[in-house]
């Protein structure tokens, strides 16, 4: 073998560990560097906040329509007032909205499809009330991020929550926080956010949100580049001794630091999946899913439909809901389109399923199908769910 | 019969593959175990969808019972043509013993994150029911007819579905089987419909493409913990993560089955070992069987193995066809033709922000193109030298064809909404980060045997 790869197995200059650990606190340092002067270029002077988060307990609020009652510290709330609502209001607050970006909200028990929404109002238009929903994160709900939201300015005056229903099981607010503005809790939520798994997941990382700050990759790449410029000063002024397992140990501690970061992400990620599939039949996962309703109303035109094989064709304007119910009607032989074909191009015994589309009409008492201009097609009438109907061909 | 069905669907397809890798005359006598069992795998599944074919062209109806039994009679073929073939010489990969305390303490750690990651997607395959669009509009919907009827129903357009009986549709008909014949045979070993654990080969498709990663590396004389480090970073990429965690994709398989193909490649072409040339050949041409740019991917290898064969007349011969090829593209190209399936024209659309946003910005692959520029740049007089110029070829050809499609057809617009970047890349990274692993390795002098060291099995050498 060559003398280099004897000097890797002649005992080194100093000790493995030392080594190692040098490696580490030079990649910490850079990384600490550029951390701290991007901050200062991000936000010149202003990205250490002395202002306190205001914040209350869920006892100290006060339920104005519903039912519910206030114990150990929290609000539960076990029933809707007309029309289907329940208001909690709370205490008079008083602070300028642009100083306290992020809204979070400790509640949980609530079931999928519960609708909660969080009410302001400000000073300079008291009658005009303004609402952000409240979006679920497995069993509990995810902070708002106001400062986007440009309602969300000015003096505020009052603050409510609005849940709707239906509300199949009672809700529990256990507590609810506004904090102040925080670069170093943009930055926190930047990298660190829950995300679910989203549609785009599949082809690309992180790049759904609008960034305040950079992204971990360049800043970490950037980091590792000066890392290695220090490690060869460091070389160059005799501190250290040439080896090239130094560099690929700043290498690994680099991609490692980024990868601890997805190993989180994909945690939280996996806690989110077990909350919401865990232990359920592949049916009740795809009723627990986004499409849970979708799939709930194919199985029950799926239900309607002989086990002969026939013709389904299923048509609805948004690309996900047609192609997304199509998969749900599976073995049955069904092809989906936005707009109905001509009426030449359907065959007798064939179903037609039409999920939420305003421009056509079914005529009850003549059983025709009416769309487009003039088109016409004499059809039964099988099933019925909301607008969505499944027709079969005469 | 669910867990020990989906089991035997799991593994038989394994032993299929393991089988046939031992048999004589491919003379894979030096093959490490990683090796053998990410190549088995991979080459069992494709097998497997094979027979599957087979069983519906002569008209049998398809089942596991029908599936299990053919798959048996070839395991048992395949152990009866590896007769003689020595079984207790294959080497693990790692001497554990020569290893110094702190390379212990590494390479354990290294193995602690690889084996978290995996338990941590093979939760999420288990549990998530089937998501990405792809997977539910072109792929799964073959599957579940395929497994209702038994039998390979045709899939056509919708311009012709509405005009004939018999024939199903989807979102894209016209593409191969392999994928859902995979779920389907899943599913059969199952015994139901499941459409979260017919997914389960995706994970076994990761942890074979790590361990013939890990293998082919030991095997071209990296050491352990080089080897184990650049495995490790292969499976902590964001997007080949992804693509296990919400199987149903065809990505992932393409990318393992190329990689497979060019690892066997680069060793062929060091060593002219008939079995790593045999798969180089045989994966090359199963790209083509998982989905329609296998066809493109599968052709790449063409001007490296005809580098490796007559380096000279190959190198002045692919300058000369790719020149000639851009001269009839910029004469002809103007109108637009359709080739292999796609629709190109010569119609330049500057990509150059959502490939730099991918590859550099987002955290989709770490640091990975990072080391790649660094490796090229450092490299750059070598990469045509003798012993890597076949290398090269492949990298050079498979980056060409991922950037003419992104930058000359009309596959530019998904570049722009980010929709394919990755997807596209994720087939050629398994293969450009072990040619990048290589030429590290070899200028750092970190391989601490040769090839043909390592099939001098008495040899011993000190280990990183």
């Amino acid at each position: 073998m060559s003398s280099e790869t004897e000097s890797l197995s002649t005992p080194p200059m100093r000790s493995p560990r030392g080594k190692l650990l040098a490696t580490i606190l030079l990649f910490v340092l850079s990384f600490l560097i550029l951390f701290f002067a991007s901050l200062q270029y991000y936000w010149p002077g202003k990205w250490r906040s002395s202002a306190e988060a205001l914040d209350w307990k869920g006892e100290a609020l006060t339920l104005v329509k519903g039912q519910g009652h206030g114990a150990q510290g929290r609000l539960t709330i076990n029933g809707l007032a007309d029309p289907g609502v329940a208001l909690v209001s709370l205490p008079q607050p008083a602070f300028r909205a642009e100083d306290y970006p992020v809204v979070r909200w400790s509640i949980s028990g609530a079931q999928p499809g519960t609708k909660v929404e969080f009410l302001w109002r400000k000073t300079e238009n008291p009658n005009r009330v303004f609402a952000r929903q409240l979006e679920w994160a497995g069993n509990s709900v995810a902070p708002l991020h106001m400062e986007e939201d440009t309602n969300w300015r000015g003096q505020i005056m009052g603050l409510a929550l609005l849940v709707r229903a239906p509300l199949d099981a009672p809700i529990v607010i256990e507590a609810m926080k506004i904090e102040p503005f925080s670069p170093l809790g943009i930055v926190w939520r930047e990298w660190f956010g829950t995300e679910p798994w989203l549609g785009t997941s599949i082809h690309f990382m992180d790049g759904n949100e609008p960034r305040q700050w950079l992204a971990p990759l360049p800043l970490v790449a950037a980091a590792l580049g000066l890392a290695m410029l220090g490690y060869w000063l460091l070389v160059w002024k005799k501190i250290l001794v040439p080896d090239i397992r130094m560099l690929w140990a700043l290498v690994f501690i680099a991609w490692f630091a980024l990868d601890m970061r997805w190993q989180l992400d994909l945690w939280q990620k996996l806690g989110l999946t077990q909350q919401r599939y865990a232990g359920k039949s592949w049916e009740e996962k795809h009723l627990a899913a986004e499409d849970g309703r979708l799939f709930d109303l194919m199985q029950q035109f799926k239900a309607k439909l002989p086990i002969t094989q026939p013709r389904v064709l299923l048509f609805a304007d948004a690309e996900y809901i047609r192609g997304r119910g199509a998969y749900h009607l599976y073995p049955f032989n069904v092809l989906n389109g936005q707009g109905l074909f001509p009426a030449g191009q359907f065959r007798s015994g064939d179903f037609i399923i039409i999920l939420g589309k305003d421009e056509v009409e079914f005529d009850l008492a003549q059983h025709l199908l009416k769309w487009g201009t003039g088109q016409q097609l004499s059809a039964d009438m099988l099933s019925v769910v909301e607008n969505n109907i499944l027709l079969k061909v005469r | 019969m669910e867990i020990p069905g989906l089991l035997a669907a799991l593994f038989l397809p394994w032993l299929l593959g393991v089988a046939w890798l031992r048999v004589r005359w491919l003379k894979a006598d030096n093959i490490a175990w990683p090796t053998l069992l990410g190549y088995g795998y991979l080459a069992g599944v494709l097998c497997t969808t094979l027979a599957m074919r087979l069983f519906d062209v002569v008209g049998m109806r398809l089942g596991f019972l029908s599936i299990a039994l053919a798959l048996a009679l070839l395991i048992a073929v395949g152990i009866g043509a590896g007769r003689g073939m020595p079984w207790q010489g294959l080497r693990i990969g790692t001497d554990w013993r020569a290893l110094v305390g702190w390379q212990k303490t590494a390479f354990a750690g290294l193995l602690c994150l690889v084996a978290i990651r995996l338990v941590g997607l093979g939760l999420e395959v288990i549990w998530q029911p089937l998501f990405p669009w792809d997977a539910w509009s072109q792929w799964a919907t073959k599957a579940r007819v395929w497994y209702e009827l038994g039998h390979l129903a045709p899939f056509v357009p919708p311009e012709i579905w509405l005009q004939m009986d018999g024939a199903f549709t989807d979102g894209a008909p016209h593409y191969p089987p392999a994928i859902p014949l995979l779920q389907v045979w899943t599913s059969f070993g199952l015994g139901r419909w499941d459409d979260a654990l017919m997914n389960l080969p995706w994970l076994m498709g990761a942890i074979a493409l790590a361990m013939a990663f890990y293998g082919q590396a030991r095997q071209w004389g990296i050491a352990p913990l080089f080897a184990m480090m650049f495995t490790y970073f292969l499976l902590s990429l964001p997007m080949l993560d992804a693509h296990v965690a919400l199987a149903g994709n065809a990505d992932l398989f393409l990318g393992a089955v190329y990689g497979l193909a060019a690892f066997a490649f680069f060793h062929w072409v060091r060593s002219r070992d008939t079995w790593q040339g045999a798969m180089a050949i045989l994966l090359g041409a199963g790209c083509i069987l998982v989905k329609q740019p296998g066809i493109g991917w599968a052709l790449t290898l063409l001007p490296a193995f005809w580098v490796a064969l007559a380096p000279r007349a190959g190198l002045i011969g692919t300058l000369t066809l790719g020149a000639l090829g851009l001269a009839a593209l910029l004469l002809f190209g103007q109108g637009g033709f359709s080739l292999l399936g796609y629709p190109l024209q010569f119609a330049f659309t500057p990509v150059w922000r959502p490939l730099w946003d991918n590859l550099a910005i987002l955290d989709n692959w770490h640091l990975l193109f990072y080391l790649v520029a660094a490796a090229l740049f450092v490299f750059l007089p070598r990469l045509f030298a003798p012993a890597y110029r076949a290398m090269t070829m492949v990298v050079i050809a498979a980056l060409m064809f991922v950037l003419a499609l992104f930058f000359f057809t009309h596959v530019s617009v998904w570049v722009e909404d980010y929709t394919v970047v990755n997807r596209a890349f994720l087939h050629l990274v398994p293969m450009l980060l072990f040619y990048v692993m290589v030429l590290f390795c070899e200028a750092s002098s970190l391989s601490v045997v040769t090839a043909s060291e390592w099939n001098d099995k008495t040899a011993t050498k000190p280990q990183l």
